[in-house]
């Protein structure tokens, strides 16, 4: 079995994609995921159906409204244009950005599930010794909520890996370019190259088995 | 006594169908709110701790309003420094208890440098510093929560029931660490329980609490002792506490002897001097009726008295040199010994069934 340059260009670029996706995203997941499991404010509903539409979404859909607003004719992509010059679409960015909309609500879920399994209870008591909201955060919910954190991290950056639908309708199919692992099957498939189908999959399935391992040996470890 | 902060709570707070009314004012050492579960207990705490807020009303400690309704106040728990120790404990269970005795911000960061050590000696927890949580006993991990508390070096100590997660071994273990700290720290204390000997134990002054309203207060003696606070004794399974004077001790025999008017009650040994009053309690359901005096049994205690009121057919209320005893029987027993008013009956009860209350040594 011999993997071409242009399987392993395609590996690197999944893997660089889903890792930049999990770093910008991780922060605002942090937030995000925080204000859903332990604030109450108007909106609440709004902001949780919002995080999680993309999960439910036809990925294709989800890249389709990425579309029409990257798009030099749409809001946000308009706006980029005519100020900075930039060109979102069909860029890598545009693939960091599709991975991030789709693998993100898979992020937030961890945190959610780490964060609420940290009883208010010891929250409250380290602020009746003094501590602020912040110092709690860092110190109390954060630690204890890690190996949630730690799964939903692993989870979403599995789920960007593979992203398929909403990368090929922002980024397009570029090879060396936007052609992530998933694309580099689609294509590979469509050209009838069999070797090279079997290689990506392969590759695909072992990188799946180490990411679902990972995930269950750092969320169900008892202590 | 020294003057403690006077503490005003004036305030309401309703959650789901239940109220919290409080107007009282508190300026002992120690107070103690005596309730059964679902009273309101740990509502009160959470809300002078700054936890909850209350709906209207305010909460006054010395002269530093921490709430109130009407100019909007509501200092942050953080801000009131007032040490709160939890039925549960709630250590940090990913710190170890070093990490979480440091764990408090102290209130004055340079007053008393040596003040941790010698709570870390008064609590006896010096040895246990670098374990986590999960590795302490009930009764330790207990301790660590009240150092923790008091290494913020608190303006108030809240206790929420601090000894119901122990067992009685390990609860007549904790009490006297409790004593030490009322002895050792000069702050005010509000001790929230469901156990009369507790509140016996610490308290200076108490109030029974009962739906959420306070339904009397006093010093806890007084107050335990009154006809009014039988149904409160009944809701926390002792229904007789009496204050008996010491008629004599005898090490060598395990026993003490109590005058109760010309007769006498056998309890265990208690080192305590001739003539001194301790309080006793004994469980309704512990005393037996006989009518007649001498029998071939065990138990040490064989009292005389009169049924002055038979309450819903199995309580009975027994006058025994003027003090009156509640016994638990049967409704079979009741009719076969035909149990009425004015009847001459003997109580007899164990000398082990009888429980100190507690005693300054």
């Amino acid at each position: 079995m011999r993997i071409t340059s242009a399987e392993i260009t395609a590996l690197i670029l999944s893997i660089k994609v889903a890792l930049l996706s999990l770093i910008v995203m991780f922060p605002p997941g942090l937030l995000v995921g925080w204000l859903l499991a332990k604030r109450d404010f108007p909106g609440k509903s709004l902001l949780n159906t919002l995080v999680m539409l993309p999960l439910v979404l036809p990925p294709v859909v989800s890249g389709y409204l990425l579309l029409i607003l990257l798009s030099k004719h749409g809001i946000i992509g308009g706006f980029l244009y005519n100020v900075f010059k930039l060109e979102i679409v069909f860029s890598q960015f545009a693939v960091v950005l599709a991975v991030s909309i789709i693998s993100f609500p898979l992020l937030v879920r961890g945190i959610i599930t780490g964060m609420e399994s940290v009883p208010p209870e010891l929250e409250n008591t380290a602020r009746t010794l003094g501590a602020s909201p912040f110092k709690i955060f860092w110190t109390i919910t954060l630690p204890l909520a890690s190996r949630g954190i730690i799964g939903g991290a692993i989870l979403g950056f599995s789920k960007s890996l593979g992203e398929f639908g909403a990368t090929i309708m922002v980024a397009g199919n570029i090879p060396g370019k936007t052609q992530t692992m998933a694309l580099a099957i689609f294509n590979a498939v469509n050209l009838g190259e069999d070797a090279s189908v079997y290689r990506l999959v392969f590759i695909s399935t072992v990188v799946a088995f180490i990411a679902i391992w990972l995930t269950e040996r750092i969320t169900l470890r008892q202590d | 006594m020294a003057d403690y902060t006077k503490i005003t709570l004036d305030f309401r707070k309703t959650l789901g169908n239940f109220t919290l009314d409080l107007n009282c004012t508190l300026e002992k050492k120690v107070t103690a709110f005596l309730g059964a579960s679902g009273s309101g207990k740990s509502t009160l705490l959470n809300c002078i701790s700054g936890i909850l807020a209350p709906d209207d009303g305010r909460i006054v400690f010395g002269d530093e309003a921490l709430y109130t309704s009407d100019s909007k106040i509501n200092v942050p728990p953080e801000k009131r420094y007032f040490g709160y120790i939890f039925q549960e404990g709630y250590l940090f269970p990913h710190l170890t208890v070093a990490q979480n005795i440091r764990y408090a911000q102290p209130r004055n960061l340079r007053k008393n440098p040596d003040s941790i050590s010698r709570l870390l000696e008064i609590l006896e927890i010096t040895e246990l510093l670098q374990r986590y949580p999960s590795q302490l006993s009930g009764g330790q991990r207990q301790r660590i929560a009240i150092a923790r508390a008091l290494a913020m070096e608190p303006r108030l100590l809240l206790m929420d029931e601090p000894l119901a997660s122990l067992d009685s071994g390990l609860k007549n273990r904790i009490i006297p660490y409790l004593h030490h700290i009322k002895n050792a720290f000069e702050i005010p204390i509000l001790y929230v329980t469901h156990a009369i000997s507790e509140a016996m134990a610490l308290a200076d002054e108490a109030f029974l609490i009962s739906d959420g309203r306070i339904t009397a207060s006093g010093e806890p003696y007084q107050l335990l002792t009154a006809p009014s606070a039988l149904p409160i004794a009944n809701l926390t399974g002792v229904e007789n506490i009496l204050s008996l004077p010491v008629a004599n001790s005898d090490k060598h025999r395990g026993v003490t002897e109590l005058e109760i008017g010309d007769q006498r009650l056998v309890i265990p040994y208690v080192d305590t001097e001739i003539g001194k009053e301790v309080p006793i309690a004994i469980r309704a359901e512990d005393i037996i009726i006989s009518l007649k005096p001498n029998l071939p049994i065990s138990a040490r205690n064989i009292l005389k008295g009169t049924i002055d009121a038979v309450d819903d057919q199995t309580l009975l209320s027994i006058n025994v040199e003027g003090h009156h005893l509640s016994v638990k029987i049967t409704h079979e027993a009741r009719e076969q010994l035909q149990l009425n008013e004015g009847k001459e009956v003997f109580c007899v009860i164990k000398a082990n069934a009888i429980n100190l209350l507690w005693h300054d040594s």
